[in-house]
């Protein structure tokens, strides 16, 4: 059992970091995302039975992760996330402007929509990968970044100014 | 839109989410809650009999435990000697005593432990689980005995499948709609539906026998929803005895709960064999107290 649970955590420690992260992009408030990596970790947890139970973890960890979040946001019902909420953790690094900038776009997106945008232009999933992590077609996940995007230009141009001026 | 979606990735790479500062915390806030999770897992197989009759569906009427955190044992040999009568339960003897009990095949991957549970007399419940092959494809075969005095067996007011909903209430639906090896697919572009769901398939028989010994014997898809991995089966046998013990067994008809093929039609005991492994008189030979795990 001990052996199990250090296993586990070894591999919690690693693949915590870029689990936060995705949690981050997808919540846009820190104390939800820890929450989601939370809640991630303790469902791995439940099911673990060593790295090599799982092709690969991190993959799977993250699949859980999405699905977790998603899941959240529909038994809440509820498609507004914290607008804006900054971490009470200092971040030392990155561009702040930038990353306020986007959140604020991002938490104006449906959830799935946002979901997608974080699988393919932060963890830089394929459209394949992130159809497979949504349970939905690749055709979809199409359609539904097409859409995203038009919608996020459109309300970073509209409210925030064009992305393109921000780089 | 093309130059959009790159300047979207450069800037959200430029713009850099924050890293978490207490990581350490974090995992250990995430392996808590997969122990709760684990508990009430095997509290719902194990101890709420009671409640669970009445809140869910049949198919997962007593969901088996989806990760053990006993020992691994490969190496018993399949003759393992039973427990004596009068012997005390315990791990070794609980196991001992369910494959004395089984039709003719192999036994491999046996795990086992002990949990609390509230409820539960003694405040154990021991709980095993193994994969068996009677020669026609290997099936998982899980299970648990506890000490109640109070269990109520019932079938659920409905023969359709549900939520799967623990012996405090609380709904575990992350079986259903977050497991990344269920894929719970909207049509293309939808969004997913509710999590309600149901397997009319399922059956549930409520027995006494002359004894006093309730058997309550279900059958059902393992999934609630009933398009996800509609042959996938789950069956249950769940027997109170007189002495107090509650005897669960129950089976899928693949070699693991999850993340393996179907490997037959139905589970490897028919539900009298099944009925016969928990109502044995064996049981009745053992000291009830459970020693704390």
């Amino acid at each position: 059992m001990a052996q199990v649970e250090d296993g586990f955590r070894d591999f919690a420690v690693a693949c915590g970091g870029p689990l936060f992260r995705s949690a981050w992009w997808l919540t846009g408030d820190w104390h939800l995302a820890e929450d989601l990596v939370q809640e991630t970790l303790g469902k791995m947890y439940r099911r673990w039975r060593g790295p090599e139970s799982v092709d690969n973890p991190m993959a799977y960890a993250h699949t859980v992760l999405v699905r977790t979040y998603l899941a959240h946001r529909r038994r809440r019902s509820s498609a507004e996330s914290p607008a804006g909420n900054m971490p009470d953790s200092p971040i030392d690094d990155g561009d702040v402007t930038l990353r306020m900038t986007l959140m604020a776009g991002l938490n104006q997106l449906h959830p799935r929509d946002r979901a997608v945008l974080v699988l393919r232009y932060w963890e830089d999933r394929s459209v394949d990968d992130t159809a497979t992590v949504l349970g939905i077609s690749a055709g979809a996940v199409k359609s539904r970044s097409f859409r995203a995007l038009q919608r996020l230009r459109e309300l970073l141009r509209a409210d925030l100014g064009d992305l393109s001026a921000l780089q | 839109m093309s130059d959009f979606d790159e300047r979207l990735a450069q800037a959200m790479r430029k713009a850099a989410a924050p890293s978490p500062p207490h990581i350490d915390e974090l995992v250990s806030g995430g392996i808590a809650r997969g122990v709760r999770m684990r508990r009430r897992h095997r509290w719902r197989m194990a101890g709420g009999v009671a409640a669970l009759g009445a809140a869910t569906g049949g198919a997962a009427l007593i969901a088996p435990p989806l990760l053990g955190g006993g020992d691994d044992d490969t190496t018993r040999s399949p003759g393992v000697m039973s427990a004596p009568p009068g012997a005390l339960l315990t791990e070794d003897s609980v196991v001992a005593t369910v494959r004395e009990l089984l039709p003719e095949g192999e036994v491999v991957d046996v795990r086992s432990g002990t949990e609390s549970g509230p409820g539960v007399e003694a405040g154990t419940v021991i709980w095993f689980e193994f994969t068996f092959d009677d020669g026609a494809g290997a099936g998982f075969l899980q299970g648990s005995v506890a000490h109640r005095d109070d269990a109520q067996l019932e079938c659920p007011p409905t023969n359709a499948g549900g939520s799967d909903i623990d012996a405090s209430g609380d709904v575990d639906e992350s079986e259903v709609t977050d497991d990344p090896d269920v894929t719970d697919t909207p049509a293309a572009g939808e969004e997913a539906g509710g999590d309600e769901g149901g397997a009319d398939t399922a059956s549930c028989e409520k027995d006494v026998l002359d004894d006093g010994t309730e058997l309550l014997v279900t059958a059902g898809e393992y999934y609630p929803k009933p398009e996800i991995e509609p042959d996938r089966l789950l069956w249950n046998a769940t027997a109170s005895l007189p002495n107090g013990l509650v005897v669960v067994l129950g089976q899928v008809n693949a070699p693991t709960e999850k993340d393996s093929e179907v490997s037959r039609p139905e589970p490897p005991l028919s539900a009298d064999e099944m009925a016969a492994v928990v109502t044995s008189d064996r049981w009745v030979e053992f000291d009830v107290e459970i020693p704390e795990g």
